[in-house]
């Protein structure tokens, strides 16, 4: 396996990037407010009870655009925030009611399988969406499908299971909002997070 | 059929059941947009009010609207009211004959103290002056409007004999989509009342909210949030806001759906790899699994006796939908596919006889609102717009209400079950609505 070939060197240079970057995680609690029907009752247990507003926890990076690198990462060979690399592809996009990963797509994901191989610290969430066309709960599960895809592809390539986690927003994160194919041919899409 | 319980005890119990806040941000309005063919005309007269200036809710008003969004009435305007007699005042029977309605609402409101309100109401047969309703109400200011939705149910009910369902509530989920910058997406969950005003937010989130249910006695919701970045089953009480997380499994968390008896959810978990039912007893957290296949198996819905479930699983290929009985305990039964019809039927629920499933089909690309009868198999399409979600019907069966979309906007509509009158538009005044769960009978 390539990754116990892994040159010390580039064992360092994928420590440096766990320092320098943050995870996107669970930790944050303050997305969302509970607001009573009476006006007069206690809040949520157990569950963040303030107001929405100014809370700290930064959204998912799922609205980033096509290709975008994410800020605030570097180090190693620069790779990741590279936007000349392959690795600055972070979205994959699908046809319509398909699973099924193009050659353009095909290709990113090879670059993003090489360094997660070469760099087993770093963990990748795969965001799996859907156009709008359809029951949403049906979208839910077509989404994690697609996500599914794209995870199956990276093991499939020495990827381990482990660096990987797939999570669904079926329709309900859109990149595009009109309702029209150029929009749903957008949000038909695997966002590559990490 | 929908239970039809003594009516005068109502009257005395109304005002230990009328405890809704005073909240009235009426932020859907309703819409009438078209005509009806079939329905009963009725003259409501403006409730008489004492006093100088305006009462402070127009109950008549409040009654026209929901009878005529039923489909069954087709409420006289205002302009088209012959007279307008007082509660004991005479009533010129000849000039009634000369209109088409064939009954008469007359009712006065009155403040009696500090915030509190006596409505009376009598409905009389226009040909035999014969009265068929007399009520007499003490209220809460607030609770006006919920007061006139109760004397909408007291004459559907007595007209059509069928209990009516105005005084009901509807969860929905909305979002201010005004950019595409979803950094910026606030998603609310909201209840309000089943004509779309009183609405009250329920929870606030910049991540997506899915899929409220009602549990069966209206106080619960169960729903999904993604607050947390990924999607989890929450239950929360309406009136106390106190709220759980009951599934937080790897992968995917969605479609609670509450059993009839209120004591289990139906879900999706794809916990043990890929979209699967699930039924989640609440009060002891046991997970029983219902469906095992390779293919989506998600959108469960229960039947009225809570001994199946249907569920939308593409496992033929495409979705359709299917049924598979449901034990306390133990194995479920094998799935049996009940949508033949089309290549795409997805999120059935049951009517409340359990002989007739809603749900989305799709028919040359466009997504349309649907109603499959369980006896006959027979498919019939209600709607004509390109992109409707979430059907469901009214408590009494009557009517169904679904999300779609219209000038690039996602909004509620709801229509006759019986087809007697077109889509009636919820109309919203910002955001993108979706996603409609009507509550089950308040009392």
């Amino acid at each position: 396996m390539i990754l116990q070939k892994m040159p010390v060197l580039l064992l360092i240079a994928a420590l440096s990037f766990l320092s320098a970057c943050t995870t996107t995680g669970d930790a944050q609690t303050g997305d969302a407010s509970v607001e009573d029907r009476t006006g007069e009752a206690g809040n949520a247990t157990g569950e963040n009870t303030q107001g929405y507003e100014g809370q700290t926890g930064g959204y998912s990076e799922s609205g980033m655009d096509n290709g975008t690198s994410v800020s605030g990462t570097q180090g190693g060979n620069g790779s990741l925030s590279d936007p000349n690399s392959p690795l600055s592809v972070r979205t994959i996009y699908f046809d319509y009611d398909s699973t099924t990963i193009n050659a353009e797509g095909q290709s990113a994901l090879n670059a993003h399988a090489e360094y997660l191989s070469l760099n087993p610290n770093k963990n990748m969430i795969i965001e799996g969406h859907t156009d709008e066309r359809g029951t949403r709960e049906y979208n839910l599960s077509l989404g994690e499908r697609r996500g599914r895809a794209v995870a199956d592809f990276l093991i499939a390539s020495g990827v381990s299971a482990q660096q990987i986690e797939v999570r669904s927003y079926g329709e309900e994160n859109p990149i595009a909002l009109e309702h029209n194919e150029s929009a749903w041919q957008l949000n038909r899409r695997a966002e590559l997070l990490y | 059929m929908p239970c039809t319980k003594p009516i005068p005890y109502l009257i005395y119990v109304l005002l230990g059941l009328l405890l809704l806040s005073e909240r009235a941000l009426a932020v859907l309005d309703v819409e009438i947009t078209h005509g009806f063919q079939s329905a009963d005309p009725i003259a409501i007269v403006p409730f008489s009010w004492p006093e100088s200036g305006q009462p402070p809710v127009d109950i008549a008003h409040i009654v026209r609207t929901d009878l005529a969004r039923s489909g069954a009435f087709s409420p006289l305007e205002p302009k088209q009211l012959p007279e307008r007699p007082t509660f004991n005042g005479p009533i010129n029977y000849p000039r009634w004959k000369n209109t088409n309605a064939e009954n008469l609402v007359i009712g006065e409101i009155k403040a009696i103290d500090q915030g509190h309100y006596e409505v009376v109401f009598k409905m009389l047969d226009i040909f035999t002056g014969k009265k068929n309703l007399e009520y007499r109400f003490t209220v809460k200011q607030s609770n006006l409007r919920r007061l006139a939705h109760q004397i909408s149910d007291k004459i559907f009910l007595a007209l059509t004999h069928t209990r009516g369902a105005f005084d009901t509530l509807i969860a929905y989920v909305s979002v201010n989509n005004n950019n595409s910058n979803s950094k910026k997406r606030i998603y609310t969950l909201a209840v309000a009342d089943s004509d779309g005003f009183n609405e009250q937010i329920i929870l606030r989130s910049k991540k997506p909210i899915m899929s409220p249910s009602w549990s069966p006695n209206s106080k619960r919701l169960a729903y999904v949030s993604f607050e947390k970045n990924r999607s989890m089953v929450y239950i929360q009480e309406l009136s106390s806001g106190k709220r759980q997380i009951v599934a937080q499994y790897k992968g995917i968390n969605s479609a609670p759906v509450w059993s009839p008896d209120g004591q289990r959810l139906a879900m999706t978990l794809s916990k043990d790899g890929n979209s699967e039912i699930y039924v989640l007893h609440i009060a002891s957290g046991i997970l029983q699994r219902v469906t095992e296949h390779y293919s989506i198996d998600t959108e469960p819905a229960w039947s009225p006796d809570g001994r199946s479930l249907v569920f939308t699983s593409d496992r033929a290929g495409k979705p359709q939908i299917y049924q598979v009985s449901i034990a306390q305990q133990g194995r479920s039964g094998t799935p049996r596919r009940l949508t033949y019809e089309g290549d795409y039927n997805a999120g059935a629920s049951f009517s409340p006889d359990g002989k007739q499933l809603v749900l989305i089909t799709r028919i040359s690309g466009q997504f349309r609102v649907a109603v499959l009868d369980l006896g006959s198999r027979q498919l019939r399409v209600m709607t004509h717009s390109r992109l409707d979600e979430s059907p469901s019907f009214s408590p009494n069966g009557k009517m169904l209400l679904y999300a779609t979309e219209l000038r690039g906007r996602g909004i509620l509509e709801a229509i006759a079950v019986d087809g007697s009158n077109s889509p009636q538009r919820l109309r919203v005044l910002n955001g993108d609505v979706r996603e409609p769960a009507w509550s089950a009978y308040r009392n």
